[in-house]
């Protein structure tokens, strides 16, 4: 697997979460602009945040998976310490610390 | 705290706007002009513009790393590995920012933003490339195509030692600021490690979104991330950093230097001057 095919697919991938998390944002925006009381814009503007915070995993994903591929062991290391850096983030949010 | 008004709404997203488009040319993510914004202008306390800031940076990262043009700058290896040390500056930061007095915090950083922005200016005419395209650049290293000369660019990585190391400075920043950890990574990458503005931009930005989760979520799980403000924010950011985008292949390089370096200096001013005033 090339590098270019993995910049290729982390690009699409990109855009896709890119594109889903700006339109929750956008409509969720919208819906709280129309009434400010109502929990489904609450609740779009969250799902829209999360995906927002979801997408930089996904690319970090992604580039193991592609790494696993090719083989590149020193770079699939690299990822997976940043995925467990991240894991640890996610696991002291949870705890509120 | 101000009331969150319309109007409040589409000033924040005026600001995410300018932050954006600035934020992708310079690759500092943008949160260095939404934190006195939202602090010093609109009154919200730190750690909310903080967590904000942190949604945008995000935001700008992942319009960046979607890009073309920036695929063809991004060295993602080099952009990775630089990341381990980051994302636990992300967390170190996070954690410390409650124990930490703000007034402390704001010397520190208008310190370290002043001396970046004296080395900036020092070295303007300096190019950091291999123009011999034989050259091999390297595990780490990188070639493009650079418009401006009309020709390829080659660079090797030098001092990783330092560009770990100050990853690491950027994270805590990103952590305990919420400003995205390019505003250290790229001067120094560019200055310290040989990697040609443009590579170094482009692989921060695409890269701090990475950077900025190592906090995120513990600002967003602590409840300093509110979400109307957040989603104006990072609308503005999105659409300015497009803008940013269009603009970044069309500066020569000594302008992007002299525009990051006066960033610098107004951001290290703003903020010597809150802590003064506490």
């Amino acid at each position: 697997m090339s590098a270019r095919s993995l910049e290729t697919r982390f690009a699409w991938m990109g855009v896709a979460a890119v594109t889903v998390s700006a339109a929750a944002l956008i409509a969720g925006l919208g819906l709280h602009l129309a009434n400010p009381d109502t929990s489904f814009s609450k609740t779009l503007l969250q799902c829209g945040l999360v995906l927002l915070m979801a997408t930089p995993v996904l690319r970090v994903l992604i580039s193991t998976a592609e790494r696993v591929r090719s083989r590149d062991w020193i770079f699939v290391a690299v990822t997976a310490a940043v995925l467990l850096e991240l894991a640890l983030s996610g696991w002291l949010a949870s705890q509120r610390l | 705290m101000p009331e969150i008004s319309v109007t409040l709404l589409f000033v924040i997203l005026a600001a995410g706007a300018v932050a954006g488009c600035l934020g992708a040319m310079l690759g500092i993510g943008g949160g260095v002009f939404l934190i006195p914004l939202l602090n010093v202008g609109l009154g919200f306390p730190m750690r909310t513009a903080s967590g904000i800031s942190l949604m945008t940076v995000i935001a700008t990262s992942n319009a960046v790393a979607a890009s073309a043009d920036s695929r063809k700058l991004l060295n993602l290896r080099l952009g990775m590995l630089l990341q381990i040390p980051a994302v636990a500056g992300g967390i170190i930061g996070a954690l410390l920012v409650r124990r930490l007095p703000v007034g402390t915090l704001y010397v520190i950083f208008a310190a370290i933003t002043a001396v970046i922005a004296v080395v900036m200016i020092g070295r303007l005419d300096r190019r950091n490339v291999i123009l011999d395209t034989s050259v091999e650049p390297g595990t780490l290293g990188g070639r493009f195509f650079e418009g401006e000369s009309g020709r390829e660019v080659v660079y090797r990585v030098r001092r990783l030692g330092t560009g770990l190391g100050v990853s690491f400075a950027g994270g805590i920043v990103s952590g305990l600021f919420g400003i995205g950890g390019g505003i250290l990574q790229v001067p120094a990458l560019n200055a310290w490690c040989g990697i040609p503005m443009r590579a170094a931009a482009a692989t921060t930005a695409a890269m701090i979104g990475v950077t900025a989760l190592g906090s995120a979520p513990i600002y967003y799980m602590r409840g300093h991330v509110i979400a109307p403000l957040a989603a104006a924010g990072v609308m503005g950011v999105l659409l300015g950093s497009r803008a940013g985008l269009w603009f970044s292949p069309r500066t020569n390089a000594k302008g992007l230097k002299m525009l990051m370096a006066g960033v610098l200096a107004a951001v290290s001013l703003i903020y010597l001057y809150r802590s003064v005033v506490g």
